[in-house]
């Protein structure tokens, strides 16, 4: 089973959740930190890092002894990753999208596939988590095929995973949530943070996936959460308080439900019962 | 005219609190709200709508299902990179995740798939009191966010010279990815906000990394400092290290945080502690730029 953990939002607390329900769940879990571009759950569980791999993105590979500048290849591609210009032919990778068009078109067949790196993949373990985070390189475009790679990766199918997405609703973000089991929307009793929910419970409806809201940061003024959650049918799993004591954990980078007990047994009871939900469906 | 970009990398430090102040603060700015996912400038300035247009994102492709022959080849193992094309009974082209690149169309012995135009989003003109503000909201999980973005900046900087105006306050989305390189490209200058935690001080580094990158010159204002003086002290020196100036401190103001009504300090209480930080910070990015 899969659950990603989203917002909309930045800020609102993804992976506060993430960690808190990883480390309450009280069995094994695979643990992906899927905001490849801004990767922080390793400040809060500090796993072992084992090893890394270098995530990859297709690319063209152009020969130029066989290239007759014909340009079909800059022609075809919508990316404007190539251009030729007389004799010569230049490619932007950073613009390429992988898509593999030039490489089937080009009628001199001097272009192959190749692969350029453009982020890693950590590999780790902390107690019973078994820890894995993308990072897309600074400068770089985009970085949903690192959390396509991620999510691609064999695992025991009796383990839990839990997701901790990108902010937004990019691309990124999709390839994070796609095909998850549940998703957890964290949100806070702010008018852009409740705008950034109902955005992304409208893509988790038309995903068809099953999903829950948790309110951070709550100020017990947030009746027009609960009445939307409510008219919609989405259940509220969690509210959890503003508190100095759990912003001050947080900025030392400490998961609050280790420092206080009861919460660890509430993340816990909604851990059983986002997985009971889940074997139910 | 010049265009100041706010960044942060991470979500949530106060971007769109300090764009919208300092929009509010200004009776000559164009305000450009670059988070096409999930804007919320407007929810802050409550513009009225003055226009409002189409955007059109990458074409996608659409079966012609008379001239398909269902000879498999364009459902084939890996030949559409986006996975947008299923098994059916006829193929099933999602446009969801189809990014309009064209393998398709070129692999179709039959000639049955065509690109079409699709509406991904709208922009929006609006304007407050004072000012105009460019925003726009794409829809979710779409490519092409960057041209958005450089859509909204377009109209934003053309406004401002059409009425003579000095200034384009940008206000980027979270993370360094293709959204954020285009609110920064061409800036005369990128203010980064920040907080004294460690997830953000982690952004704060990469975030650098990009604003170095691109050779655009940078500010950092601490926002919610008192929280964790440890953590400021680090991001001080890191400052210090990378020579940035610190323009301002703004402490963590519990009572903001709790009773925030979506309402902006420096014009609902502009004698506020908290709205003479943010009055501080903006006369000292004035002079900066």
């Amino acid at each position: 089973m899969e659950i990603s953990v989203m917002s909309g939002k930045g800020g609102t607390g993804k992976t506060t959740v993430s960690i808190n329900l990883a480390l309450s769940a009280g069995e094994k879990i695979r643990f992906l930190d899927c905001d490849v571009e801004e990767p922080d759950a390793k400040i809060f569980l500090l796993p072992r890092m084992e090893r890394i791999e270098y995530s990859t993105v297709s690319i063209p590979v152009i020969d130029e002894k066989l290239c007759t500048y014909c340009g079909k290849c800059a022609e075809f591609c919508i990316f404007n990753a190539l251009a030729v210009i007389k004799k010569k032919i230049l490619f932007f990778e950073r613009l390429c999208r992988s898509c593999s068009g030039c490489w089937l078109i080009c009628p001199e067949r001097a272009i192959t596939e190749g692969k350029r790196e453009n982020g890693i993949i950590r590999y780790g373990e902390v107690g019973e988590i078994s820890f894995m985070e993308g990072e897309l390189k600074a400068g770089e475009e985009t970085g949903y095929s690192i959390v396509r790679d991620m999510r691609k990766i064999p695992y025991k199918k009796d383990l839990i995973t839990i997701i901790d997405c990108p902010p937004g609703l990019s691309p990124t973000l999709l390839e994070a949530i796609d095909k998850t089991d549940f998703s957890i929307v964290v949100t806070e009793p702010s008018e852009t943070a409740f705008h950034d929910m109902r955005l992304s419970l409208e893509l988790l409806e038309r995903l068809k996936i099953p999903c829950g809201v948790i309110i951070n940061k709550s100020s017990g003024r947030e009746s027009f959460i609960e009445d939307y959650c409510s008219k919609k049918k989405i259940d509220i799993l969690l509210t959890i308080p503003f508190d100095m004591e759990i912003a001050c954990l947080y900025s030392k980078g400490i998961p609050f439900s280790i420092e206080i007990p009861l919460w660890k047994n509430k993340f816990r009871d909604i851990f059983k019962k986002i997985v009971k939900s889940g074997k139910s469906l | 005219m010049k265009e100041l970009v706010i960044i942060s990398g991470k979500g949530g430090t106060g971007k769109t609190l300090i764009s919208a102040s300092f929009i509010s603060l200004m009776k000559d700015a164009i305000g450009a709200d670059c988070d096409v996912d999930t804007p919320n400038l407007h929810l802050l300035l409550k513009p009225s709508v003055i226009s409002e247009e189409k955007y059109y994102g990458p074409k996608v492709a659409l079966l012609n299902k008379s001239k398909c022959t269902l000879c498999g080849k364009c459902m084939e193992e890996d030949l559409c990179r986006f996975h947008a094309i299923g098994k059916g009974e006829f193929p099933v082209f999602n446009s969801f995740y189809c990014r309009g690149c064209g393998v398709c169309i070129v692999i179709c012995p039959e000639k049955a798939i065509d690109l079409v135009e699709r509406e991904a989003g709208k922009i929006y003109t609006g304007k407050t009191e004072k000012n105009f503000i460019v925003y726009g909201q794409l829809e979710p999980a779409q490519l092409g966010s960057g041209k958005m973005v450089v859509q909204i900046k377009n109209k934003a900087r053309n406004m401002a010279l059409e009425k003579g105006l000095e200034l384009v306050i940008i206000d980027s989305s979270a993370g360094l990815g293709c959204t954020v390189i285009a609110s920064l490209s061409n800036c005369n200058c990128a203010l980064i906000v920040t907080e004294p935690t460690l997830s953000a001080i982690s952004d704060l580094l990469r975030i650098i990394e990009l604003t170095e990158y691109f050779n655009i010159p940078s500010f950092i204002c601490i926002n919610k400092c008192g929280i964790n003086q440890v953590n400021e002290k680090k991001i001080i020196d890191f400052a210090r290290e990378k020579e940035i100036k610190i323009i301002e401190k703004i402490p963590f103001y519990k009572d903001f945080a709790i009773n925030n009504t979506g309402e902006i300090p420096v014009i609902s209480c502009p004698e506020s502690e908290l709205s003479q930080k943010i009055i501080n910070t903006w006369k000292k990015m004035l002079s900066l730029i």
